[in-house]
């Protein structure tokens, strides 16, 4: 088989050989639990106590509650349902946008249907979130927005600031949510200055292992749990703890946040060369999301009158890896949601593919890409009824 | 769900379609889908001494769409148009070594383009007319074919349908689905999609029955 050419990276990372390294020793001599009054117990305590730590010192957050997860949709799902728990319908709204992902608008859409006020803030034609409808819907009821910070789809970077002015300012109570999954690599992630209620991650999308996320919660913590059972190291996630993984995910933050600004400086290199030879060499091609204010690990374009799977199968066929927003290529056939809400017909949405960057990137790989690519579009365009 | 996996024959297909291009001047053509629907598939077709002589197709779609226009393009050279008219998405699948479930939405397209082509054909050179009555079972026979991509069976042979009723040009059904169903909007858009296209039908209300 030929090299694989990887620019799959928001859907999942490898975990890196560091991470790795500093995992192994868990699974293997370190294997017990959190216990006290034990040598081995207690060695186990004090690992994930520094987990936390090295964790609250990488988002400056020394001050927040760190709660582990088994994923970043478990993340999501624990903070909307610990923060809705006890609300009554009539008592409680919730606003999140139209193009979150669906570990938030499908729990959303739960609430909704269990009577609450759900508001679904529309996006302009980028993916910002329309600031007149947030204005419009936030009241008194308003008990929390969910926000993602990077788009997973388009890499639309929110004008958080902006928002979050705007919940302070309409009903101070008002909690917020931070999805910061696809943020974490080339933003910065600053709790303190953020001041969200509510961080969430998850640990694939940042070199980290599978099967691990985390909320970040400023204290006092204002949801109720949802899970129950043993309580361990929090009272929101008892059981016995994925200890591998807590400790692989602190070493994954830690080495995003340190390596941020070089890999930020190298990723938005790659991505301007990218999509300068994407619209040199290929005509009817449209970029989904906006030019600035884009995350640089993130490319989507739509190519015309063809279908997005029949793009990624001959890709792979190549060994290149990439994402597309085609229905055909969905397990529910459903239209790309995201591209859907910015404004894309169906065509477009079926014919689009999602490129993203990791730290493996070079400039070669996107040759090899752009060449394999050239080919492939135009068979498939000749072969097409639409033209 | 799990991930879907083609067979090698949908692969090769897929890869080195058969037939590909338009006919010019041809006896028969159509064309079906929409980009609406994720697919659109193009068949035109020459007959000589009621044989089809050539037969092309064009395809916007996916892996399976492109491999089933491939596959019923071969099946359908050399036939007969009655024998040709006969031929069934399952002899296309079968010939492929099969076809996920989920995919029959985007494969049946192939199959239509043919049986629509003939019918032009039959329609331009012989003058039939596919005149079409506009009643209940008619309805349901259009409606034959809604896919179910869940288990690849049309939506009234899985029994999905609870009520069907048509009176003055308005047609009400009642489907049911299960809470968790991820197919509900597929069906009900492939249900408008095709009840649209009747003519007579100037109101289709579908409601929906959850589980």
């Amino acid at each position: 088989m030929d090299k694989i050419i990887y620019l799959d990276n928001y859907r999942t990372t490898k975990t890196s050989d560091y991470v790795i390294k500093k995992m192994k020793p868990y699974m293997e001599e370190n294997f017990y639990l959190s216990v006290s009054f034990t040598h081995m117990g207690t060695d186990i305590a004090e690992a994930i106590d520094e987990s936390t730590e090295r964790i609250k010192k990488a988002f400056n957050a020394l001050d927040a509650e760190i709660i582990y997860t088994g994923s970043g949709t478990q993340a999501n799902n624990m903070v909307i349902q610990g923060v809705m728990r006890d609300e009554q319908p009539e008592e409680a709204s919730m606003i999140t946008s139209v193009i979150d992902h669906p570990s938030i608008n499908n729990v959303f859409d739960f609430y909704r249907k269990k009577g609450f006020q759900v508001r679904k803030i529309k996006v302009d034609e980028y993916g910002f979130w329309r600031t007149d409808q947030l204005k419009e819907a936030i009241n008194e009821k308003t008990k929390l927005v969910s926000i993602t910070l990077v788009n997973h789809t388009i890499g639309t970077i929110q004008k958080y600031g902006e928002l979050k002015k705007i919940i302070r300012e309409a009903n101070p109570k008002t909690l917020i949510h931070l999805d910061i999954t696809t943020a974490v690599m080339t933003q910065k992630i600053d709790f303190k200055e953020l001041d969200a209620d509510f961080l969430t991650l998850s640990g694939h999308k940042i070199y980290g292992p599978k099967g691990i996320g985390l909320i970040v919660a400023k204290k006092p913590v204002k949801m109720k749990p949802v899970l129950f059972g043993t309580v361990v190291t929090s009272p929101y996630s008892p059981g016995a703890d994925n200890v591998p993984g807590i400790v692989g995910l602190s070493y994954a933050v830690e080495d995003a946040v340190n390596k941020r600004e070089a890999h930020n400086a190298k990723m938005k290199e790659l991505q301007k060369y990218l999509m300068q030879q994407i619209e040199e060499k290929i005509d009817k091609v449209e970029l989904n999301g906006p030019v600035d204010e884009r995350a640089t690990d993130n490319i989507n374009y739509s190519f015309r009158h063809i279908e997005g799977e029949s793009i990624m199968m001959f890709l792979d066929f190549d060994s290149i890896v990439v994402a597309t927003g085609s229905a055909c290529a969905s397990s529910d056939l459903k239209v790309n949601y995201i591209l859907s809400a910015i404004g894309r017909d169906h065509e477009m949405a079926h014919g689009s593919l999602r490129i993203t960057l990791g730290r493996d990137t070079t400039k070669e790989d996107l040759d090899v890409f752009i060449e394999a690519l050239i080919p492939i579009v135009e068979r498939l365009r000749a072969q097409s009824t639409i033209k | 769900m799990a991930a879907i996996k083609y067979t090698k024959e949908v692969i090769e297909h897929f890869k080195n379609p058969k037939n590909v291009g338009e006919i010019e001047n041809p006896d028969g053509d159509a064309i079906v889908g929409s980009p609406a629907c994720g697919d659109q598939v193009s068949v035109s077709l020459k007959v000589k001494d009621n044989k089809i002589e050539d037969i092309k197709f064009l395809s916007y779609g996916c892996a399976s769409n492109i491999a089933t226009g491939s596959i019923v393009t071969e099946l359908a050279k050399g036939k007969t148009v009655d024998e040709a008219k006969k031929l069934t998405w399952k002899d296309a699948a079968d010939k492929l070594g099969g076809l996920p479930p989920v995919k029959v939405h985007c494969s049946v397209l192939a199959v239509d383009g043919l049986k629509a082509a003939i019918e032009d054909y039959e329609g331009k050179k012989l003058g039939v007319k596919h005149e079409k009555r506009l009643d209940e079972q008619s309805i349901i026979e259009e409606l034959k074919s809604v896919i179910y991509p869940k288990t690849g069976n049309n939506i009234i042979d899985e029994k999905l349908v609870k009520y069907l009723k048509y009176e003055n040009g308005k047609v009400e059904i009642e489907i049911s689905f299960d809470e968790t169903d991820v197919y509900k909007q597929n069906v009900l858009e492939e249900i408008d999609e095709h009840l649209n296209e009747m003519d007579g039908i100037d109101d289709i209300e579908v409601k929906v029955v959850e589980y």
